[in-house]
């Protein structure tokens, strides 16, 4: 019989009895609904919150580029256009209604049409392997819609990682696969559901859940 | 008259060839611009010493193969060649000269890899004779033994999915070629269709004497060191998890 705890259940243990205590990384829409259903221990730990994905105002509307290094990137581009058809290209499903327009970058076709749109105000870059507190671990939640690949599989390579949760349902089989051994080849635990997806460093949590069978 | 093996590095293409080589009319040329042993294929020492490699030159070649109508001249060319006259180049709708040359012919081609990949990827990690380094080996009570690896699984993994997507860019390249034969590793040397399998090449070729397969090329079990729980749980839920089974 395999373990039915959940991972949101392994999320929340790693956090409580992480030692010392870990700081709660939240990066994305922060749409409270969207990500009722991971458990953040309360009092338990330090929550820091990076909004990456603005609201919309009068057509504008906030995109997120990770450069690959560990850098998220924030722009602000004009969308009234409709963007080049080979835009969203690796992003399954952008939901229209989404606040949000994700870039993923790497693609020329992207960088192209972030510098032929108007940025309208200049925004500070956020590197990601700067957020929190060094030497303290911690717990990512992602919630960039096609950018939690390249943004977990940078954090796999960070020091201070207790865990990573992120949404697996738009990855394709090559990124879920791509992603899980490199948790392997770095010490991580994984634990896959259709909709999301944990890591956790083996050797921050003592707790032994039978992990890799759900 | 020309055929053209397609193949990843570790297809055992000599496995195919070796079907024909007991009849007269079939010529296998081997690979055609270099070997695993780093000896110079067919076309390279006989066509293209001491000149720079060029595509006229082997037009040339193609040339003087085809106008042999007796023979069926067999080359195998490994996908990491196929860029030999032009940069490596990755827009599939703009395939490598090579390609553009014997789809222009319409040369037989035949396309190889493993149906199942991670088989592919072990059975071309086992025949590079892993280095005692790359295995771990605890001292038990019964002496020696091997014990499965972690990392080496994992880079089997990757290595496999690699594969796969290789194979699909050229699968991509020759969609619209008329002329293609498209087989697995597996399929022509293990189960009971087998020989039939090597009776529908041979009459796709035109040879028809056909020898037995090479025992030496099969596979009957995942290698030692090879963690397969390991693997199940890497590819859990994917539409690559048959390839642990």
């Amino acid at each position: 019989m395999g373990n039915v705890t959940s991972l949101y259940q392994k999320m929340f243990d790693a956090i409580t009895t992480a030692s010392p205590a870990a700081e709660v990384v939240i990066v994305g829409s922060n749409d409270e609904t969207a990500s009722s259903h991971w458990r953040v221990p309360k009092g338990k730990a330090a929550i820091l919150r990076y909004d990456a994905l603005a609201a919309p105002d009068s057509g504008v509307e906030r995109a997120v580029v990770h450069n690959h290094s560990g850098f998220m990137t924030f722009h602000e581009v004009e969308v009234n256009d409709d963007p080049p058809s080979g835009w969203i290209k690796g992003i399954s499903s952008l939901r229209p209604e989404s606040n949000a327009q994700n870039l993923r970058s790497g693609s020329r076709e992207d960088r192209k049409f972030i510098a032929s749109h108007h940025r309208l105000r200049s925004v500070s870059l956020t590197p990601i392997k700067n957020v929190g507190t060094a030497g303290v671990p911690k717990f990512f939640l992602i919630d960039l819609e096609g950018m939690d690949f390249d943004i977990t599989m940078h954090l796999l390579t960070e020091n201070d990682i207790l865990g990573i949760g992120f949404e697996c349902a738009l990855m394709n089989d090559e990124e879920i696969i791509s992603i899980r051994c490199e948790a392997v080849k770095y010490g991580f635990y994984f634990d896959f559901s259709d909709e999301d997806a944990i890591l956790i460093a083996r050797a921050k949590v003592p707790i032994s859940y039978d992990w890799e069978k759900r | 008259m020309i055929v053209f093996c397609l193949a990843d590095v570790g297809c055992e293409a000599g496995s195919f060839s070796g079907c024909f080589r007991k009849d007269p009319t079939f010529v296998d040329l081997g690979e055609i611009f270099c070997s695993d042993t780093g000896a110079e294929g067919h076309y390279v020492k006989k066509w293209e010493m001491p000149s720079a490699p060029s595509i006229s030159r082997f037009d040339e070649y193609l040339e003087f193969l085809r106008g042999d109508e007796r023979h069926f001249y067999w080359l195998d060319i490994k996908f990491h060649d196929l860029n030999r006259f032009n940069p490596p180049q990755f827009d599939l709708s703009d395939p490598p000269l090579i390609i553009q040359r014997i789809v222009d012919k319409r040369d037989a081609i035949l396309l190889v890899d493993w149906a199942n990949p991670l088989r592919g990827a072990c059975f071309k990690i086992q025949s590079l004779e892993i280095k005692s380094s790359h295995v771990e080996k605890s001292e038990g009570k019964a002496g020696y033994r091997e014990v499965t690896n972690t990392s080496l699984t994992i880079s089997t993994i990757r290595s496999a999915i690699k594969r796969r997507g290789t194979f699909r860019v050229v699968e991509n390249y020759l969609v619209n070629h008329k002329n293609v034969f498209r087989l697995d590793y597996e399929a022509i040397l293990e189960g009971d269709d087998a020989t039939a399998v090597r009776a529908a090449l041979g009459n796709w070729i035109g040879v028809s004497i056909l020898s037995e397969s090479d025992s030496r090329y099969r596979i009957n079990d995942w290698p030692s060191w090879f963690d397969l729980d390991l693997a199940r749980s890497v590819l859990e839920g994917t539409s690559a998890h048959w390839w642990a089974t």
